[in-house]
């Protein structure tokens, strides 16, 4: 069940975002049909994603700026990288065994999944601390007092949409460490422990639902005013 | 014509009727659904379906089948689980095997007519059902492979002369102490198979031994009026006072067996453990009885009660006598308010264990048998090491060296504990293929290499017996007195006395001092007091009365020799190497031999007093004179002859050397233990999760090492996690991870707290924008 949840879930939100980003573009440049900007869209992504991996161009710099590291402060910079690894890594040990595997996540890619988690917790905790205000629900002015310039560039419905995302990926993410951190701990029962693991496979599922339409929302230009 | 077609008629509907009376015949009895046990008040009938009168002069045994049999089906009983282990077609998950043990060859054999891994079939054995009926009758409750029909019979079996070992009813459905299980096996080693029942249950007294009386005898023939004294035939004497005047008897069963009748043959102890210290099986504690779970209805298909055997059976009903059934029932998605299985058994909440706990482990991996520690317990089983057999004899034994718990993923894939034996034995490897010989076939062709032990204590028994020595004649080897023990072998003590000269072997202890056997003297200077002399005669007469002498016995002493002829002691000079002091030996082709050679000496100083019977230099003999044995029988014959103890293989090379290899054939037989169930507070696991998650966890890296009659440094060592198939690397590394658990938790706590105490604050800020509470404020 998890798996079709997952699998219908994540297809259709590349699809939609594809939808969207398609619309996005014939509304910007008249004239180009939707289908071509949509099948445009997947050889943009890879030809970015190509342009930092080129042997000679592979550099974190190149990484960085693809992600856009560099509109954070400095300091944060590596709390973001450590955070995007980790997330990354934790998405692929844990979906791949969760939806393909039988027995699930095991050995050693379960205690890697586990190390990578507490550096989840540690990075997410401390991002949501420093960005809290910048994703924080207030006006405009309180916005623009700030060092990033993201979202105050975006309009108006898709910073908001971009909010709710980021929180949305951080209630995920605190629901990930809670159900994690309740397995452990000797209070639930066998019944509960399975709701917990369930419970940890959706947060999972949300924070992964969200952090793609979150970077899909940061990484495309189409949203700036 | 018209007659003729009502006659075929008539027949026809006859014979319908007939068989459908037949047929309501082999129908039980359905329960009236009252739930008392009748008063079996019932006449005794013989084997032959009469009725037995107690006061006649040589009354039959009774015979279960005929007795209990107008109310219930014998026939469907045999079909019975402990029964019906040549007959069954399921065989259901492993259970305890039948071990064939004899010490002196060094065989350990795990025996099973069902198709159990690493047991051997003993019909594939060439064991009868005879040979396995008197070797294992004493644990076995009759019928089955111990009924034969007349048409399995073997040529060599004397079932005519022993008759029968029908189903014990009363065995284990006999409320009355009076039951005796010792009676039973006694009666059975007896060869009085089809008095055991009577002698055993208490309703009459059985005398006589089948085993003394000649091959045609038969029960027809009555008393033996020649012999009373060695040859009696088996008879039995009622008590006159349990039979009513219609010569019936009361039969006091109990519908649910009493445990105790059941531990006559399922008893499990640690060998350390004293008595007075061993605890109940939790639920035997909580009042509830074997029979409560492990229940059967008239076919006597008793409940065995693991995970999975509802399904092997197709009957969902018996699903509720599982540990899960019981304390789960069916439905498991609910929590402490299901109203569980049986009787409202408890529900494990199984607070803080990971759900892949229960999809890996079965239930008696933390609740059953011994926590697992630094080593495993050694434990005796009442039909492996002969338990329950009371009587002035010590009837247990030591071997097989039974472990558990060994933690061993079954067939299933689940983890269960399992008890352990290491399988030792002789045998021929063709191909690939090991087949077991015999032991009577092994000591028949390697002669004396088996008899060290019993060549000197037959020595001394001989001694003993025709010599009126004052004291106990023992041999002195190596720093230990070896002393004859009433079983007619050696018990070994070390000696704590003064230096003996290390050419005494043969002395007499007496008040805990040692002396020479033959005490000292000078031939040159005088002749020996006559008091020596009378001994020195006595001892060789005694010594030529050996049946295996080699030869004649003589005394040296010196430069003279000393010998028994014509009833008189004769003192001639010898020839030879002359002795230090008076030494025996035995003189055949004009040269002396010591009593007992170096071999017999260096085996006894080996292995007596050791639970190891055999050594590396007996195992290559043997092999050698089984391969001499064949090339003499056979030149073409090209067998390899193999020994297996301690998990290793031992074969004879090309350099003619004993060398240890690995093989399937050598490999631990194991089958799962359910009992005996802690309660939970003493489960594995109720520590917290490092009692098997550490470094040095004993669950996962307990070293088990082979067991076997032979004394040897090459045996097979192995770390649990094998029998668990588990990765040993990860495993250390996942035990380590729990070192650092503490802080991984205080780690994602924190983060917790700090993230929750975020998202409250912007959902408070949030609320209070879109409530105007903020806008208004301002």
């Amino acid at each position: 069940m998890f798996t079709i949840i997952t699998l219908v879930s994540f297809f259709g939100l590349i699809f939609s975002l594809l939808f969207h980003h398609s619309r996005r573009m014939k509304a910007q440049a008249k004239g180009i049909s939707v289908d071509s900007k949509t099948r445009s869209y997947i050889p943009w992504l890879f030809n970015q994603l190509s342009r930092i991996f080129k042997s000679s161009s592979l550099s974190w710099q190149k990484m960085a700026q693809f992600l856009r590291i560099q509109q954070y402060p400095e300091k944060e910079r590596w709390i973001f990288l450590s955070l995007i690894a980790s997330f990354v890594f934790l998405v692929a040990s844990g979906f791949i065994p969760a939806m393909f595997i039988r027995r699930g996540l095991y050995g050693f890619l379960l205690l890697l999944h586990i190390g990578f988690g507490g550096i989840f917790a540690i990075s997410l905790s401390i991002i949501v601390v420093l960005r809290a205000r910048v994703y924080s629900f207030q006006t405009g002015k309180t916005m623009s007092n700030d060092s990033s310039a993201e979202l105050k560039e975006l309009t108006p419905s898709y910073a908001i949409m971009q909010k709710i995302l980021f929180w949305l990926f951080i209630i995920a993410g605190l629901l990930l460490i809670v159900s994690a951190l309740a397995q452990m701990l000797p209070f639930f029962s066998l019944n509960s422990q399975i709701a917990l693991t369930e419970v940890h496979r959706y947060a999972a599922l949300v924070s992964l639902l969200s952090a793609i339409a979150f970077a899909y929302i940061t990484l495309t230009d189409g949203f700036k005013r | 014509m018209k007659r003729i077609k009502t006659i075929f008629l008539i027949i026809i509907c006859l014979g319908i009727l007939n068989s459908l009376a037949g047929q309501t015949d082999q129908t039980p009895q359905k329960w009236d659904g009252n739930r008392t046990t009748p008063v079996h008040l019932i006449p005794l009938k013989d084997e032959f379906n009469q009725t037995i009168v107690p006061s006649e002069p040589y009354p039959s045994p009774y015979s279960t089948r005929y007795t209990c049999a107008p109310c219930h089906d014998y026939d469907l009983i045999q079909k019975g689980l402990h029964f019906n282990a040549v007959s069954s077609i399921q065989d259901g998950r492993p259970g305890e095997p039948w071990v064939w043990i004899d010490l002196k060859t060094g065989t350990i054999l795990p025996l099973s007519y069902r198709k159990w891994k690493g047991m051997w079939n003993p019909q594939e054995l060439g064991i009868s059902s005879w040979d396995f009926s008197l070797m294992f009758g004493r644990h076995m409750n009759g019928g089955g492979i111990a009924e034969p029909k007349d048409t399995e019979q073997s040529k060599e079996s004397r079932w005519n002369v022993s008759g029968k070992i029908e189903i014990n009813c009363m065995g284990c459905h006999n409320a009355s102490r009076i039951q005796d299980h010792s009676e039973w096996a006694k009666q059975v080693l007896r060869q009085n198979f089809r008095w055991a029942a009577t002698a055993s249950s208490g309703l009459g007294e059985v005398g006589g031994m089948a085993s003394r009386l000649s091959g045609t005898w038969d029960i027809y023939d009555g008393p033996n009026p020649d012999d009373k004294e060695w040859a009696v035939a088996p008879f039995v004497r009622y008590h006159p006072d349990l039979f009513d005047s219609k010569h019936r008897v009361f039969f006091d069963i109990a519908y649910k067996p009493d445990d105790s009748l059941c531990l006559n043959c399922h008893s499990v102890s640690p060998v350390e453990m004293k008595k007075f210290n061993a605890d109940n099986d939790v639920h035997r504690a909580a009042g509830m009885k074997c029979v409560d779970c492990h229940r059967n209805d008239i076919s006597h298909a008793m409940i065995r009660g693991y995970e999975g055997e509802a399904e092997e059976i197709k009957n969902q009903d018996i699903y509720g006598f599982t540990c899960k059934g019981c304390h789960l029932g069916k439905d498991t998605s609910g929590g402490e308010n299901l109203s569980s299985g049986r009787l409202g058994a408890p529900y494990p909440k199984h607070s803080g264990i990971p759900a892949i706990h229960f999809d890996k482990l079965s239930c008696t991996v933390c609740h059953s048998g011994p926590l697992p520690g630094k080593d495993f317990t050694r434990v005796r089983t009442s039909r492996a090491n002969r338990l329950g057999i009371y009587g002035i004899a010590q009837w247990y034994t030591e071997s097989p060296a039974i472990i558990e718990p060994a933690f061993i993923r079954d067939e299933s894939g689940k983890i269960t504990p399992h008890r352990l034996i290491w399988p030792a034995f002789w045998g021929k490897l063709e191909g690939e293929k090991v087949s077991p010989l015999k032991p009577s076939d092994v000591q028949a062709i390697a002669g004396d290499i088996f008899e060290a032990e019993q060549h000197v204590a037959r020595i001394l028994a001989i001694i003993s017996l025709y010599t009126e020595i004052d004291g106990t004649p023992v041999f002195v080897s190596a720093g230990n007195v070896y002393e004859l023990n009433q079983d007619g072998g050696l018990d070994v003590t070390p000696y704590s006395g003064l230096k003996i000269s290390s050419e005494i072997l043969w002395a007499v202890k007496k008040n805990g001092e040692i002396t020479s056997l033959i005490p000292y003297f000078d031939p040159d200077a005088e002749a020996p007091e006559a008091e020596i002399e009378a001994r020195i005669q006595k001892i060789l007469e005694a010594l030529a009365l050996l049946p295996e002498a080699p030869g004649k016995p003589v005394l040296i002493n010196k430069k003279m020799m000393y010998r028994v002829s014509g009833g008189y002691l004769e003192a001639v000079e010898w020839p030879g190497k002359p002795t230090e002091s008076p030494q025996l030996f035995w003189l055949y082709d004009n040269q002396i031999h010591p009593l007992a050679t170096e071999f017999e000496i260096r085996t006894i100083v080996a292995t007596v007093g050791h639970e190891q019977t055999l050594t590396e230099e007996q195992v290559e003999l043997v092999l050698k004179s089984l391969a001499q044995a064949e090339s003499q029988k056979n030149s073409l014959g090209k067998s390899d002859y193999l020994y297996v103890s301690g998990g290793r293989m031992f074969r004879i090379d090309e350099k003619g050397k004993l060398k240890a290899t690995e093989h399937p054939a050598a490999e631990p037989v194991a089958w799962p233990l359910g009992h005996q169930v802690r309660p939970a507070q003493q489960s594995l696991g109720k520590k917290g999760c490092r009692e098997c998650h550490k470094a040095g966890s004993s669950f996962f890296f307990s070293p088990v090492k082979g067991i076997g009659p032979l004394l040897t440094q090459k045996v097979e060592e192995r770390s649990s996690h094998s029998f668990l198939r588990l990765d040993k690397p990860y495993q250390k590394l996942f035990g380590l991870s729990f070192s650092v658990r503490p802080v991984y938790k205080a780690v994602l706590f924190v983060s917790a707290i700090v993230i929750g105490s975020v998202v409250l604050l912007v959902f408070f800020l949030l609320l209070g924008r879109l409530s105007g509470l903020i806008e208004t404020r301002r």
